[in-house]
């Protein structure tokens, strides 16, 4: 089956003209109809999109300002690093049990956290030991096309060539174990447009304002 | 039965006290108990509620410290790397620090992974998935639930390594040390079960908090399904309590019932001593009442009961007055009043006494008192001898009808006082209409003693112009000649009394029993007169009777003589009167008429003109049929009617004036010639004489007796004679006892003498040798055979 699928993917990259590409604009929102952001769209090629473009390993700094990791969620590649920088005036104890990467530094202000390279796919879930209602997710990705929501809840992925897609939506208020909301995407030359709703569960009040999520 | 005054007002008092004093303490127990019951109700109400907010608060800290411990950084990290063992002995030492008997570890799927207290419950899903997603909702959950018949809280926190990545349950056991907590903390002054539903509506409890397991009956009878929210009264043996049932918040998915009680009893004891109090205050009322009643019954009653004795003691006639004693006014008047009341009794019976036993007239003693006087001396019999002097007044009768009564009252109470005066030692007393009784005991000379008596009394009353002349009698009787008690001899003296008042010259008479009409037995004797009459024992006697002018015997007065056979001799007048009374007159007339007209035939028979007189009395003129007999005897003895001359009192005729008369005639028509007997005295009259068919007057003895002597007598003899012969009568002169009164009978033309100067009655042979003596001779017929 991995076989035949990845003849089919060969197939569709080898009659597709590589020229026609645009951009594909999501809009997502909560279910009561309300700008979502932090929401992560990955598109995966309906057939074979072609080779990916490889791109140079890249850095990814998470802040930690005001008991907040900045940013909360952060869409990272395969084969990226992470790093936790405190820039607060406490200490922070970065934690995480992820099977994706397992690592905890207790870090003084100032200080930041060994480059922490990430190699699959997956959502790491980070928490501060001291900070309950920290929370940061990383979420790693071999797309060569995700992003996450603005403030706005809008996603824009730019260069898309034409095709056919599907479109994975993750949000950290999905229900836990509940299976991943999906759409079929269908890409032209011009720019696309999709709105999204998203089932997520209400912001956790027990912690407070500090952390939404 | 009579309840005593002090009983009743002791009753009384005791009732009105116990009934006060137990309507107070019912109405003040029936207000305290409502205002207490309804107290408990609101408090009950309100306990619960803060009840409720406790076990919510305790449960809410008890989840708290759950959710902290899920936070524990080593936890999270034995969580998140799965190891098991050390999440198990984590879990129990985290149970241990919350209290929970069952810590359990439940993944994102919602199956129990780990579970402290049962190894069998790995690989099942957890029961409420709701709980779970609340609780990554709000980071906590918490829930009842009951397992095996216990209630338990069981907390569901969720593992965040940093996101959710599990869930720890607590049970946490809602057991009696917990509700018995929860109760100290929401001040519940009650007690606490916790229920729930079993099997078939069938409620049973899983925990409680009670300090009297008593009242758990009453909480829930007989596992009945509580009524919920509203605070009931309930009874139980003995007991009563308020019981308030209410579901348990935030369980809605199990239900548990909290059921709270609280003792009446118990809620009632603080006034246990009011009422202690109370009864206390009732005794004592109650002792008080007694010995007030008993103070004022005896204040009333024993007044009283001395009264009642003083009326008793005047009951049985002792009238002195009670003694004046210091009690209340009302005792006081009472007792005023008895004693007045005595002395009023006391006078009026001394004076009913004194009319009873005396005279209201003349104020002398009774007859009553007298004779208790004479059964006094008589019993005594200190003195053997004593007489009873009976006065009387005649023709009192008379002087009421011309003077009135209250004129004759003034007189005998003069008399009286002329008597009293009179008698000395002698007891005066007024015995009758007419007269006093004088007893005189121990006296011998009765008759003088009698006469000093009459001569006292008999004196002129003077009243204004008129002046009455008192002539009292006297009747004698002697004790114990002629009675042995008072009422013998008052009957006695008062025969003898009637006696005096019919006597002339004497008018002081002993009691003769020979003239006592109304002895007893006398009427004895009417039966041997009847015995007499048919045996032949009485006798004809005949006293001659002679012709004057012609000298020689005319004929006889034929009277009848009666031999008794133990009496002996008994006088005409004493059975010929009791005849009369008693009716027996006409046998004897019979029997005279018949001896009569058979000695005239007699007579007769052997040539002698002799004519035979018989007396009739007022009786035999009544009789219409004594013609006829008359008639019949002649003719049976052939004997002429004029050969009969009957002798009549003028007072016979009085009775039935017309019918005698009548009679009287009959007698005539037949030849029987008539003659009125004791012409003279009695009542005269001649206009009755002038309607008799009479032939001749017989003169009454009484004036012929004295006749030689006394010249009065010889003038009536003569002017009678005179007056006869005027008349058409022939007159005879009876009672002539001597030569001297028999030849002025002659000498003043009298035509026929009889007496005992000629001779006695004579029984028959008597007669004949009268006649054969020749002294007077007897003209014989010729036609003798």
């Amino acid at each position: 089956m991995r076989l035949s699928g990845l003849l089919l993917l060969l197939g569709l990259l080898a009659c597709r003209p590589a020229a026609m590409a645009a951009s594909f604009t999501f809009q997502i929102t909560d279910g009561g109809g309300r700008a979502l952001a932090d929401a992560v769209v990955t598109l995966t090629a309906d057939g074979d999109a072609g080779p990916a473009k490889p791109l140079p390993p890249r850095e990814h700094f998470i802040d930690q300002q005001d008991e907040t990791f900045i940013p909360a969620v952060e869409v990272v590649p395969v084969g990226d690093v992470v790093i936790f920088r405190n820039s607060d005036r406490t200490r922070h104890h970065v934690y995480s049990f992820s099977p994706l990467a397992t690592f905890d530094y207790v870090l003084k202000p100032n200080e930041q956290s060994q480059p922490i390279k990430l190699q699959k796919p997956g959502v790491v879930a980070v928490g501060c030991n001291i900070h309950d209602f920290m929370l940061n997710y990383l979420f790693v990705t071999d797309s060569r096309w995700a992003a996450k929501s603005d403030d706005k809840g809008a996603i824009t992925l730019a260069e898309v060539p034409a095709g056919s897609y599907v479109a994975h939506f993750w949000h950290p208020r999905l229900r836990p174990g509940a299976p991943q909301p999906a759409q079929k995407v269908t890409v032209g030359a011009e720019p696309g447009k999709l709105g999204v709703s998203l089932p997520v569960l209400p912001e956790r009040k027990d912690d407070g304002e500090r952390s939404r999520y | 039965m009579a309840i005593s005054f002090r009983n009743r007002l002791a009753i009384f008092l005791i009732l009105t006290l116990v009934v006060v004093q137990g309507a107070t303490a019912l109405i003040v127990y029936g207000v305290t108990r409502r205002a207490l019951i309804s107290q408990s109700e609101t408090q009950l109400t309100s306990s619960l509620g803060l009840f409720f907010r406790q076990m919510d608060a305790v449960s809410q800290r008890v989840a708290e410290s759950v959710q902290v411990l899920s936070l524990d950084y080593a936890l999270r990290q034995a969580v998140a790397q799965q190891n098991e063992q050390t999440i198990l002995s984590a879990l129990r030492n985290h149970g241990r620090r919350v209290g929970a008997a069952r810590m359990q570890w439940i993944n994102m799927d919602g199956m129990i992974q780990i579970d402290t207290a049962d190894d069998q419950q790995k690989g099942q899903q957890f029961k409420a998935p709701g709980l779970l997603d609340q609780a990554v909702a709000d980071g906590r959950a918490r829930d009842v639930t009951i397992v095996d018949g216990r209630a338990y809280w069981i907390v569901l926190v969720p593992i965040r390594a940093p996101i959710p990545i599990g869930y720890i349950g607590a049970h946490i056991p809602l057991d009696d040390g917990m509700v018995d907590q929860l109760r100290r903390l929401s001040s519940l002054p009650a007690e606490v079960v916790l229920v729930t539903p079993g099997n078939a509506g069938h409620w049973k409890q899983v925990a409680k908090s009670v300090e009297n397991p008593e009242i758990l009956d009453q909480l829930l009878p007989n596992g009945a399904p509580p009524v919920f929210d509203k605070p009931l009264l309930t009874r139980g043996k003995a007991r009563e309590d308020i019981v308030l049932a209410a579901r348990m918040p935030g369980s809605d998915a199990t239900e548990l019932v909290a059921v709270v009680g609280l003792s009446l009893d118990e809620a009632l004891r603080p006034y246990n001593p009011v009422i202690l109090a109370a009864s206390g205050l009732l005794l004592l009322g109650l002792l008080a009442a007694l010995l007030s009643t008993s103070l004022i019954a005896r204040s009333v009653s024993r007044p009283i009961e001395s009264l009642a004795s003083v009326a008793r003691r005047i009951a049985g006639g002792d009238y002195t007055p009670p003694e004046a004693t210091v009690e209340t006014k009302e005792i006081a008047q009472l007792s005023g009043a008895l004693g007045n009341m005595a002395v009023a009794i006391g006078e009026r019976e001394e004076r009913i006494r004194h009319q009873a036993r005396h005279d209201g007239i003349t104020g002398l003693p009774n007859r009553l008192s007298l004779s208790d006087q004479i059964d006094r001396d008589m019993t005594a019999g200190a003195d053997p001898t004593a007489a009873l002097v009976m006065v009387g007044v005649p023709r009192l009768q008379e002087i009421v009808s011309t003077l009135g009564h209250d004129f004759r009252d003034r007189l005998m109470r003069f008399v009286g006082q002329r008597l009293q005066a009179a008698a000395g030692a002698g007891h005066v007393a007024r015995v009758s209409e007419i007269g006093f009784a004088v007893w005189l005991p121990g006296i011998t000379e009765v008759t003088q003693a009698a006469h000093r008596l009459l001569d006292a009394v008999g004196q002129d009353y003077r009243e204004g112009s008129i002046t009455v002349d008192v002539t009292p009698a006297a009747g004698i009787a002697m004790a114990p000649l002629h009675g042995q008690d008072s009422g013998l001899l008052l009957q006695r003296a008062d025969t003898a009394l009637h006696d005096a008042l019919d006597q002339v010259d004497d008018r002081v008479v002993p009691y003769d029993a020979d003239r006592d009409p109304h002895r007893s037995d006398r009427l004895s004797l009417m039966s041997d007169l009847r015995e007499a009459l048919d045996n032949g024992g009485l006798k004809l006697f005949c006293q001659p009777k002679i012709d004057l002018a012609a000298n020689r015997i005319s004929g006889a007065e034929g009277l009848v003589r009666w031999t008794h056979p133990v009496r002996g001799f008994v006088p005409p007048d004493s059975f010929i009167g009791l005849a009369e009374e008693t009716g027996n007159i006409r046998p004897l007339t019979n029997w005279v008429l018949e001896a009569g007209i058979a000695r005239a035939a007699d007579w007769a028979r052997r040539g002698m003109d002799l004519r035979l007189s018989v007396n009739l009395s007022v009786r035999d003129l009544a009789d219409q049929t004594l013609p006829d007999r008359v008639a019949e005897h002649l003719q049976d003895k052939a004997v002429q009617p004029s050969s009969m001359l009957f002798e009549i009192t003028e007072s016979a005729i009085m009775g039935e004036p017309d019918k005698a008369i009548a009679v009287l005639r009959r007698l005539n028509d037949m030849g029987i010639d008539l003659s009125i007997d004791d012409f003279g005295v009695g009542q005269s009259s001649f206009a009755y004489l002038r309607r008799l068919p009479v032939r001749e007057i017989k003169i009454d003895k009484s004036f012929v007796l004295k006749l030689a002597a006394s010249p009065e007598d010889g003038t009536i003899v003569r002017s009678i004679v005179d007056l006869g012969h005027n008349l058409g009568y022939r007159v005879t002169a009876e009672g002539v006892e001597d030569e001297g009164s028999f030849n002025f009978l002659r000498e003043a033309g009298c035509d026929y003498a009889q007496g005992y100067y000629i001779a006695k009655a004579l029984p028959t042979d008597g007669f004949d040798s009268f006649i054969a003596s020749g002294r007077w001779p007897v003209h014989v017929e010729a036609s003798v055979r």
